[in-house]
């Protein structure tokens, strides 16, 4: 809208507004005039006017705090349903593949991450390794990430989670994850979640985000090592079904 | 008030959960998960479907192929298409419109608004 032409609709409406209260004391001042030469029925009729109004400004309160209550069962309605969503498919399968798949969508999906990792602790190593993400390959050309090192070294030494998020576009470092967040297996950081970049259209976390995200990293780490271990036992079985079959042919 | 058929077309099993649960506690929709295109095409072949919700980017075939198969093979009665999409570009926006879908949404998916778009979709079909 061009500038002159907001000026005057704004000025519009504060000469409206004004004429408003105007007649809202011409009003009152009827009502009160009329109620002083009121006779008996007539002051009946203003006694329960008076009454009915009051009765229909409780009633919009009412209205009003139902409407908020509303939408807050609503809010918590979504976030329970993306809770549920996201704790029945990462305890869905033991396949490491489809578990890290899982996770990948859920961060992708329901968090709206474009760039991000899962790291695994190698304690050996002392290193975080890159488990699977998307986007991030110009980030991390070597795969790993020293633990003790830079913001995600040190999510995985302290176990505390990290959260950037910058309130305006000034403030946005591209090399700082916006999200780094412990995963957590009898209060042993196992791995690390890192989400570096959010979807073009999504600007921010949202309060649902943080409780996907912290469900995620209490409940990743057991999914991905139920489903490490149950792979390491299926293969252990095989080999002794392979080696018992070998036995009986003999 | 007779249940609507909706069939959810998404590669994603994660999404697909999130969208059945967030429709089924509607209580009036029958709803049918595919993973692609091509299952798409062999579901609609089959069953009657008062709306699509699809993806875009999937295997085999992908949501904009869909679409296009679904305006050039079911001209009346027109199913309300709509596409759920991580691309939130304004040129994805117009592409997916433009092939013939009916409404487009991002995601992360916001539960009350997709319940009153299919909701307002199928009252104008």
């Amino acid at each position: 809208m061009p500038q002159g032409k907001e000026t005057k609709t704004t000025d519009d409406v504060e000469v409206l507004q004004e004429r408003v209260v105007q007649l809202e004391r011409q009003v009152a001042d009827l009502e009160a005039g009329f109620a002083m030469q009121a006779t008996g029925g007539e002051k009946a009729l203003l006694d329960a006017l008076s009454e009915v109004r009051g009765r229909l400004s409780q009633v919009e309160k009412e209205n009003y705090e139902f409407a908020n209550m509303y939408v807050e069962i609503q809010e918590q309605n979504e976030a329970m349903a993306n809770l549920y969503v996201a704790s029945q498919r990462l305890h869905a399968t033991f396949d490491l593949s489809e578990v890290k798949q899982i996770i990948s969508e859920i961060l992708a999906e329901m968090v709206g991450a474009e760039e991000f990792g899962l790291f695994i602790f190698d304690k050996s190593k002392k290193k975080l390794e890159l488990l699977s993400g998307e986007g991030i390959q110009n980030r991390l050309p070597k795969n790993t990430f020293p633990t003790g090192e830079g913001v995600i070294g040190d999510v995985a030494a302290t176990g505390e989670a990290f959260f950037f998020e910058p309130k305006s576009d000034s403030e946005v470092d591209v090399n700082l994850p916006l999200a780094t967040l412990p995963m957590k297996l009898n209060d042993t950081t196992v791995g690390v979640v890192v989400i570096y970049k959010l979807l073009s259209h999504k600007k921010a976390f949202t309060p649902i985000d943080h409780q996907i995200l912290e469900l995620v990293a209490a409940h990743a780490a057991s999914a991905l090592i139920s489903a490490k271990l149950h792979g390491a036992m299926d293969r252990r079985l095989k080999t002794i079904e392979g080696f018992m079959q070998l036995m009986k042919s003999r | 008030m007779s249940h609507k058929n909706l069939l959810v077309v998404d590669d994603s099993a994660t999404t697909r959960m999130l969208i059945c649960l967030t429709l089924k506690k509607e209580g009036v929709y029958n709803i049918t998960e595919v993973a692609n295109g091509q299952e798409a095409v062999d579901k609609l072949g089959a069953e009657s479907v008062d709306c699509v919700l699809t993806d875009i980017n999937m295997p085999q075939m992908n949501g904009l192929d869909l679409i296009s198969y679904i305006r050039s093979s079911h001209s009346e009665p027109k199913v309300p298409i709509i596409i759920i999409t991580t691309q939130g570009e304004e040129a994805s926006r117009d592409e997916g419109l433009s092939k013939g879908a009916d409404a487009y949404l991002t995601k992360p998916i916001s539960g009350p608004k997709l319940v009153t778009l299919v909701k307002e979709l199928l009252q104008d079909a």
